[in-house]
């Protein structure tokens, strides 16, 4: 891009060189392929000039400059390596080994350190100074990180990704001088601290200081040359976070957030715990070959033929017996849109299925009621929205526990922008500044919202409301401070000029309408963003809901409601069936498949045939974001467990033999087709 | 704690900029910080814990142990050095039975050395509490705890 700005021209290493005015030394240098080693400064975080390893020379000055702070000047001339630097340099990697315990052949992040490089690349074979370190405390408290102070170089890295990209701001330094560590919090242990866990002080970390826990050691799997990285999305709540897997032998080693990602991500390219520790946690045993229950009730190994064969007789012989219901098709909204819309396809139009729906199909008939009590079409708002809001309102979310970058990027509006918060019902995550909390009891949503409703849009002109407004508060029955609480709320949802909402469908209980309804009317009044936005944001409990939802998968009606299915097919994407409805709606069939990665526990004994499938992280496909608009292309990053086959795979040989013709014959229809859809 | 709190705050303004002369107030108050002082220090001025803590660890003027009775500090700076203030913390460390940094169990007692505290030509010097004792000997400083000692056991007395 062409921009205006005069250029500067500079002599870097004898070389003279045109670069934009009021960047750093380094950043000239780098854009000019000049290498200049660097410690305590990373591209995602501010500058901070700490290490002084990235000391150049400066128009011949004796004082050697740090050039990660040093601005760029009219004519200035730098001298990025000779003697008298590489000396300065080597002396401050010797003093750095001499401080603590660097033992390279016992560290977790050996092979992938930027200590360890520094000193091969800058020659440090001894020191010349006495290793002074004593015996620093290491913390593993945290099922997810550790700390180990032994290896910490205080380049405060983590101290600045915890303030400027997590907003966590838990990490800072403690003491000083050669007592200095880095702390959480009031000096706590990872666990007892508010810690989020969401791993961005490792992954900046430059050394073995803060590993994570999941992991196999780097150090039995081999250095970072030999591994291979894939660049894809983390598919697991609808943020389509941007990741980058580190893969060899076909295991993942780790799961990085793309830091240096583009501004359309207010969020700086980080992942959460989810999606940089959760998502490698097995949660079973891997299903690898088709099992089909026994005569004796027992289950057993099979071929594919055999159960592929089995489940399409009888879900032919359960369709021939009983038309219309008398199957159910329920699957996994964590699925790529291709095995969906092929999954829905075969289950309707194959095998005229009388209930689609997915395993998040109550949340969706609650949002499809309330849209369809408003006087126009309207789209939901976008999590990217959160920065620009100038009050937030939370009410019965938990944005933590379902979607964690959007508590990140509240705890940092609150800092940044100075943004008030406030927050109805429990939270995982405390947003220590938030303006209000206001607990919320389970039965008291609805009355809860309605108040609101009343109070925040009539405040002081309609006195008849103001009158209804304070009886459904009294009925509440609040305690003083909380009315206080309740009041100012309401008070600031009135005055905010842009204010966002943010929800889970349902509230608290699935079956909880109106307290819902309540709200989309609220955020109806206060305006729409613009494009038809309506100011809410309604987290969804699955990383592809808004595609299924999208797709038709989620039924309108209420399951069951054209008559009890004899036969049940369920297509799981990697999560244990634990929700008691469902395993209610389970129970007495004729026959139920399950589709699986993972050997389905708590339906072992019901299940009568049960089907690998691949993990997300085993097969291409693509996703929708949270608020339904854009699409994103998550990538094949391992190979499956060898003898499972593809989803879309087992889906055309089930439509094969059921006789159905989909209209897709190779992977490729179904991706044209998925994208048709979703309007891409 | 929370009423002498509420009457520091109701002094303040509750800005980032204020937190060291909030945590000295509450430490001239309390005696030391506790953490729950450090933590609505931290709500009160919209500062976080970890932020407030790296502050209060940063300066030595800070302490987070409840300081004895009789607070004895002992100089180390260049003058008592040179004149054996080594010697002098020893003593004073054996006398009391306790090390830098910490309070007798009795709570009469605080031990903790300074830098300098600027009466050099009397060196070697300690401080209990405000008073300042010069030209120290050994057992000068004898004298000097067990005058203090006499002290807490004459008010005991008196109490009962």
């Amino acid at each position: 891009m062409e921009t205006n700005v005069e250029k500067v021209k500079i002599t870097i290493d004898g070389k003279e060189v045109l670069v934009d005015p009021g960047i750093s030394i380094l950043e000239a240098a780098r854009q000019n392929g000049i290498h200049i080693p660097t410690l305590c400064h990373h591209p995602a975080l501010s500058s901070w000039g700490g290490c002084r390893i990235c000391v150049v020379e400066v128009d011949g000055s004796p004082k050697l400059a740090a050039s990660c702070v040093t601005p760029v000047r009219v004519g200035v001339v730098v001298v990025t390596s000779n003697e008298r630097i590489i000396e300065s340099r080597r002396t401050i990697l010797e003093f750095l080994f001499a401080e603590r315990n660097h033992n390279c052949m016992i560290c977790a992040q050996s092979g992938d350190c930027e200590l360890q490089k520094l000193a091969y690349e800058l020659q440090v074979d001894h020191l010349t100074v006495p290793a002074l370190f004593d015996e620093f405390p290491t913390d593993i408290t945290s099922a997810y990180l550790a700390i180990d102070h032994n290896r910490c170089i205080l380049c405060g890295r983590c101290v600045r990704a915890c303030q400027e990209i997590s907003g966590a701001r838990v990490l800072n330094f403690n003491n000083r001088g050669p007592h200095n560590l880095i702390g959480l919090d009031l000096s706590e242990t990872r666990e007892a601290s508010t810690c989020l866990n969401c791993g961005v002080c490792m992954q900046v970390c430059p050394t073995g200081a803060i590993y994570d826990r999941y992991r196999t050691h780097y150090a039995v799997k081999g250095h970072d040359t030999a591994w291979q990285t894939t660049e894809s999305l983390c598919p697991q709540c609808g943020l389509m976070c941007p990741a980058i897997f580190s893969v060899h032998d076909n295991t993942v080693l780790k799961i990085d957030g793309k830091l240096e990602a583009d501004d359309s991500r207010p969020d700086r390219g980080q992942l959460c715990y989810k999606g940089r520790f959760e998502v490698l946690k097995t949660i079973g045993k891997r299903l690898t070959r088709p099992m089909l229950r026994n005569g004796d009730g027992t289950l057993a190994e099979e071929s594919w033929e055999k159960a592929l064969d089995l489940t399409a007789d009888r879900l032919r012989a359960a369709t021939r017996a009983k038309k219309g219901a008398a199957i159910a098709g329920l699957a996994s909204s964590m699925h790529s849109n291709e095995a969906l819309v092929f999954f829905r396809d075969l289950m309707g139009r194959g095998l005229g299925a009388g209930c689609i729906d997915t395993l998040d199909g109550a949340h969706f008939r609650i949002v499809h009621r309330a849209w369809a009590g408003l006087d126009m079409p309207l789209k939901e708002a976008s999590w990217k929205m959160i920065p620009e809001a100038d009050h937030i309102l939370i009410v019965g979310a938990d944005p933590y526990q379902t979607q964690p970058i959007v508590s990140s990027l509240i705890r940092r509006t609150i800092f940044e922008n100075r943004t008030k918060v406030s927050v109805i019902g429990q939270q995982a995550d405390l947003f220590p500044f938030a303006a209000h909390h206001l607990p919320l009891k389970e039965g008291d949503a609805s009355l809860l919202i309605k108040a609101l409703l009343d109070e925040a849009t009539d405040c002081g002109t309609d006195d008849v409301k103001m009158a209804q407004a304070a009886e459904l508060v009294r009925k509440l029955c609040l305690s003083e401070t909380d009315a206080a609480v309740f009041h100012d709320i309401a008070r600031t949802v009135s005055e905010a000029s842009n204010p966002l909402f943010i929800t889970v469908a349902g509230l608290i209980t699935a079956a909880d309408d109106s307290g819902f309804n309540s709200l989309v009317h609220l955020s109806r009044l206060k305006g729409l963003l613009p494009g038809s936005t309506l100011r809410l944001i309604i987290l969804k409990p699955f990383g592809n809901s808004s595609g299924a939802w999208k797709l038709g998968l989620a039924s309108e009606a209420e399951p069951g409601s054209k008559g009890q299915a004899t036969a049940c097919v369920l297509f799981l994407a990697g999560e244990q069936v634990s929700d008691p409805d469902l395993l209610e709606r389970l129970t007495g069939l004729d026959f139920l498949v399950v589709i699986s990665p993972y050997i389905p526990e708590s339906l072992a004994d019901m299940a009568d045939v049960l089907i690998p499938c691949p993990l997300w992280i085993e097969e291409d496909g693509t996703y929708t974001s949270l608020d339904g608009t854009e699409t994103g292309y998550k990538k094949k990053v391992i190979e499956p467990p060898s003898g499972v086959r593809d989803s879309w795979q087992i889906l055309s040989a089930l439509a094969e033999r059921t006789g159905f013709r989909p209209g897709f014959d190779t992977w490729n229809d179904v991706c044209k087709a998925a994208q048709k859809e979703m309007g891409g | 704690m929370e009423e002498q709190l509420s009457a520091i705050f109701a002094r303040f303004r509750g800005t980032a900029g204020e937190v060291i002369p909030l945590l000295q107030k509450t430490q001239e108050e309390l005696g030391f910080l506790p953490e729950e002082a450090m933590r609505r220090i931290g709500d009160f001025a919209g500062v976080p814990f970890s932020k407030v803590y790296g502050v209060a660890t940063f300066y030595t003027m800070f302490r987070f142990t409840p300081v004895g009775k009789y607070h004895v500090c002992v100089c180390r700076g260049t003058a008592c050095h040179v004149r054996g203030a080594d010697q002098i913390l020893e003593h004073v460390e054996r006398e009391l039975g306790i090390s830098e940094n910490e309070t007798t169990g009795d709570g009469e007692f605080s031990l903790e050395t300074v830098a300098c505290i600027g009466c050099c030509a009397l060196a070697p010097c300690i401080t209990v509490n405000s008073d300042v004792h010069g030209r120290l000997t050994s057992k000068k400083a004898s004298q000097v705890l067990k005058k203090a000692r006499g002290a807490a056991l004459k008010e005991e007395e008196d109490g009962k």
